[in-house]
């Protein structure tokens, strides 16, 4: 998995895969991605191509790490096997997701 | 047998036998190239030795736990069954998922022997890493097996993932309503998503295998 930031601080690209093994790299993006002064924060993920259980859980720590400081956390544009996952899990009842 | 026989049918045995170096996927995927049946991970040699009786795969891959964390051998072994037989593009999709899935399973829990709830937090995470890390260190974990077979038909595909652990039983993990009520919802999808995307799923061998299998 990879990870660019627009120029804002609240906006996120995940890019690639996104399997257990991330953990390191996505913990970094969310410490920055916390970093951000806004109420919202929005994670990209129509470039990311796969998902696996452990990456959906980890987003699940990562929403619950965003309500403890008080702020909301998006996913936008889940496409393919993510998207299908995202159903499959009923994910996207448990989150903000946007088209 | 006399001398010729004997040459050519072990020189038919090592074009069916390919050794990967565990450097990466794609000397995986050459050392899957056909006609090789049975791949293995130096290092692990006489585990395939000891074990070939059993082997029942039409493509049979053993990998260490190091490996199968650390490198995507899950496509290369994808790639090679296509290879050999037609997968289309939406059934390719289903297949990564769940062996990626299962895979995992067995290299966290079985050989690993990690504890779902400790990755119950993002701090627990990085706990959980830190502890694999060390865990990897020890060359008798790291060299610790993960096999795959994989056997197919005109019909249906099933791939197979052993590991080196005690096993599960099925009854004994928490029930999603479980997980829900005990505010545990990042973990333990991994077998409800398997049963979902499968066509067939068995643990086998008290739980230290799964069977998956694909309508083809």
């Amino acid at each position: 998995m990879e990870f660019r930031f627009d120029n804002t601080q609240d906006y996120v690209h995940v890019v690639g895969e996104f399997t257990f093994t991330d953990h390191a790299a996505f913990k970094l993006m969310i410490d920055r991605l916390f970093e951000a002064n806004s109420s919202s924060v929005t994670m990209d993920i129509g470039q990311l191509q796969f998902i696996d259980s452990a990456g959906l859980g980890m987003l699940l720590l990562a929403r619950d790490a965003a309500a403890k400081a008080g702020r909301k956390l998006v996913l936008r544009a889940p496409t393919g096997q993510v998207k299908r996952m995202f159903g499959l899990t009923k994910f996207d009842t448990l989150f903000t997701v946007e088209d | 047998m006399n001398a010729e026989t004997a040459e050519l049918t072990s020189s038919l045995k090592s074009l069916r036998l390919g050794r990967w170096d565990g450097v990466s996927p794609s000397s995986l995927s050459l050392a899957l190239s056909p006609p090789v049946t049975q791949c293995v991970e130096t290092g692990l040699e006489a585990q395939l030795r000891a074990q070939r009786r059993r082997i029942v795969g039409q493509l049979s891959l053993l990998v260490t736990t190091k490996s199968a964390y650390r490198h995507s051998v899950v496509r290369p072994f994808i790639e090679a069954i296509s290879k050999r037989t037609v997968i289309d593009g939406d059934l390719h999709e289903r297949i990564y998922t769940a062996i990626q899935e299962a895979l995992m399973n067995a290299v966290l829990h079985g050989n690993l022997q990690i504890e779902t709830g400790a990755r119950e937090s993002l701090e627990g995470l990085t706990k959980v890493h830190a502890s694999i890390e060390r865990l990897l260190a020890r060359p008798e974990i790291a060299l610790g097996m993960i096999r795959v077979d994989a056997l197919w038909s005109a019909k249906m595909l099933y791939v197979i993932i052993r590991d080196s652990g005690h096993g599960y039983r099925k009854d004994k993990l928490p029930s999603s309503a479980e997980r829900e009520a005990a505010g545990k919802l990042s973990s333990g999808r991994g077998l409800s998503i398997l049963e979902s995307i499968c066509d067939r799923v068995t643990l086998i061998h008290g739980g230290s295998a799964i069977k998956l299998g694909f309508r083809l």
